[in-house]
This record gives structure tokens, C-alpha cells and sequence, in this order.
């Protein structure tokens, strides 16, 4: 009978071994709140939005002016997950702005795991911005 | 016995000319450090991309640089000086230098001394001509208000064939009048790979 129960019992250590997932503590009244702002999403890749989803977009102004935005990403999964991102931000025009830095980078989020991505604005015209995603194969 | 030696002989010369001249290296165009750029086991472009972008970000959120204008009537002025490269590998300075000096110049926030010597030498052939005309003593070069040193790391650890690179970017702002730093930003770039056997 335990000969016959051994596969199970195995899987049963193996998948649950496998999951290592981020557990998060903080204050529980929040006392600097972001500025939530409502966004407009694009998914053309269902399978990473099942995996990472976006949890809220925020902007605040930054000292100098130019405006900072967040961007805060769920894993919804049991395995770490990488992808690429990108931030493109508009001048006050609509124009797309193109700067020595800007282009895809890569990040990795734990499972479970709540992450903020930050940008600034390159100039202070810049008031529209973009975050784009893609899965790392 | 006549027939297997010819077949060889044909398989040889095949396999010699797709080896050797018959093959053409394929060659496409990519953005460059996009998402289909090699990952390369030291810095490449968009490690360098990534940093110069974190360490601008930081300089021209940072509230000196914000209200330096207030209260001195004028932006600052920011001189991008020597990064110096204590990591193993040749980097060219260039590549971090340059980017950053492009994001603060472009975001509007602060003036950026040229470090081109062409515009160095006629500025200077400038101050001297017009204090010839003005007979007037020769105007000075523009002082910088806060200096940009950096410095480039290494550190290394090994477990079996595993090997773990991080590069460190260590970028401070100091203050030329008073000496101090006002900022120091630390950005670090890790590689992870597996030795090859052989």
C-alpha cells in the first residue's frame, strides 16, 4: 500500500517544493497614497498578461517638474517570470520622444511578488507616456 | 569497389564545400540593445542604456538641481568629468558619459559645459576677440556649479562552473564651490553563466 502511495506522495513534495513565492509585510494605514490615474491598456499577449498583470499606473510631479510615473506589476504565477518593458513618453504635441537611453529593459519578478516600475518624464513638456510588455523567451 | 570510391570522394568535396565557400554568413539588422540584441557576459549597450538613464533620472528629479533656479536666478551648471574604470574589462567611457550628458542637456533642467575641443577652442579665440575690441580683460570660461565623477566596479563570485560578474556604477555629483557630494547614485549590473567544460 505505501509502495503504492510513494509516486503520489513524491509529486505531491515536488510540486509543492517548487513554489517559492514572495510573502509582503507593511503598514497597514498608508499614508502617502500615489495618485492613482485610470489607463488604457492593449493586450495582444494574453498568456503574459495571465502570468504578470498590471495592478495600477501613477504619476506624481517631481521636484523639477518633469512628471514621474509607476507603473506596479503583479506575478500572478508560482515561477519567476522575465520580461522586457519599455517607457515611450510624448512631448506636449503628441510627439514621440526618442532619448540617448531610452529602449527595452529587462526585468525579473518573483513569484508573487508586487514590483513598481519608475520613469521620469526627459523634458518637462512630456505629459504622455506608454509602458510596453514582452515576455522574455 | 569503383563506385564506393567515387561516392566518397563526392561526399568529401560536399561536405568540404559547405564547410568552407558555399556557406554565406547571414547577416539582419536589430534595434540596437533591444529585445533581440545578444546578452554578452560584461556590460553591453543596454546595460549602459539602463545605468546612464537611472543616474539622469535621479540627477535631474533630485531637489538641488530643482531649486537651484530659485534660488541662484539660473540653472545649473554641471560639468560630466572622469568615470573611472576599475573593472576588467575596456570600456568605452563614452557609451555612459555620453548618455547621460545627452538626458540632463535634453531634459531642460541644467546647462551641460561642452567637453568638445572645438567648441573649447573658439570659445576661447571668442573671449580673446572680444576683449580685444572691448579692451577688456578676458572673459572666463564658464565655471561649473557641480561636477559629475563616477566610478565603474567589478566584483566576481564563482560556485563550481557557475560564474556571477556584477558591474557597479557608482556616479557622484559634488559641489564645486563647497567640496561636498550631493548626490551619489549606485547602479549595479549582474551576469550570470555556466563556464564551458572546455
Amino acid at each position: 500500500m505505501i509502495i503504492k502511495l510513494f509516486p503520489i506522495i513524491a509529486l505531491a513534495f515536488l510540486f509543492s517544493g517548487c513554489a517559492r513565492t514572495v510573502n509582503t509585510v507593511g503598514n497597514a494605514d498608508i499614508v502617502n497614497m500615489p495618485n492613482l490615474i485610470s489607463d488604457a491598456r492593449v493586450t495582444t499577449d494574453y498568456t503574459l498578461s495571465r502570468k504578470v498583470g498590471i495592478v495600477s499606473v501613477a504619476t506624481a510631479p517631481s521636484p523639477s517638474g518633469l512628471l514621474r510615473m509607476q507603473v506596479t506589476v503583479f506575478n500572478k504565477t508560482n515561477k519567476i517570470q522575465s520580461f522586457f518593458y519599455k517607457v515611450d513618453w510624448r512631448d506636449e504635441h503628441g510627439m514621440a520622444i526618442s532619448t540617448a537611453t531610452s529602449g527595452w529593459r529587462e526585468a525579473q519578478i518573483m513569484p508573487g511578488e508586487q514590483k513598481d516600475f519608475t520613469a521620469v518624464a526627459p523634458t518637462a513638456g512630456a505629459k504622455d507616456f506608454s509602458v510596453k510588455f514582452v515576455e522574455q523567451k | 569497389m569503383k563506385q564506393t570510391t567515387i561516392a566518397s570522394f563526392i561526399a568529401i568535396a560536399a561536405i568540404l564545400a559547405f564547410s568552407t565557400g558555399c556557406s554565406t554568413t547571414s547577416v539582419s539588422r536589430i534595434e540596437a540593445g533591444g529585445t533581440k540584441s545578444l546578452v554578452s557576459q560584461n556590460v553591453d549597450l543596454a546595460d549602459f542604456k539602463a545605468a546612464a538613464s537611472e543616474i539622469s533620472q535621479i540627477i535631474v528629479t533630485n531637489p538641488t538641481f530643482a531649486n537651484f533656479a530659485a534660488t541662484k536666478g539660473r540653472k545649473p551648471v554641471i560639468e560630466v568629468g572622469a568615470i573611472v574604470n576599475k573593472s576588467d574589462i575596456l570600456i568605452d567611457l563614452g557609451q555612459i558619459a555620453g548618455r547621460i550628458n545627452e538626458d540632463l542637456m535634453n531634459s531642460g533642467i541644467v546647462n551641460v559645459i561642452a567637453q568638445d575641443a572645438g567648441v573649447k577652442s573658439s570659445n576661447e579665440e571668442e573671449r580673446r576677440r572680444q576683449a580685444f575690441e572691448s579692451d577688456r580683460s578676458i572673459a572666463r570660461a564658464p565655471k561649473p556649479d557641480f561636477r559629475l565623477e563616477g566610478t565603474i566596479m567589478l566584483l566576481t563570485a564563482a560556485d563550481g562552473r557557475n560564474r556571477e560578474k556584477t558591474y557597479t556604477f557608482q556616479i557622484r555629483v559634488n559641489d564645486v564651490a563647497t567640496g561636498f557630494s550631493v548626490l551619489q547614485r549606485t547602479v549595479d549590473v549582474g551576469k550570470q553563466f555556466r563556464k564551458p567544460l572546455f
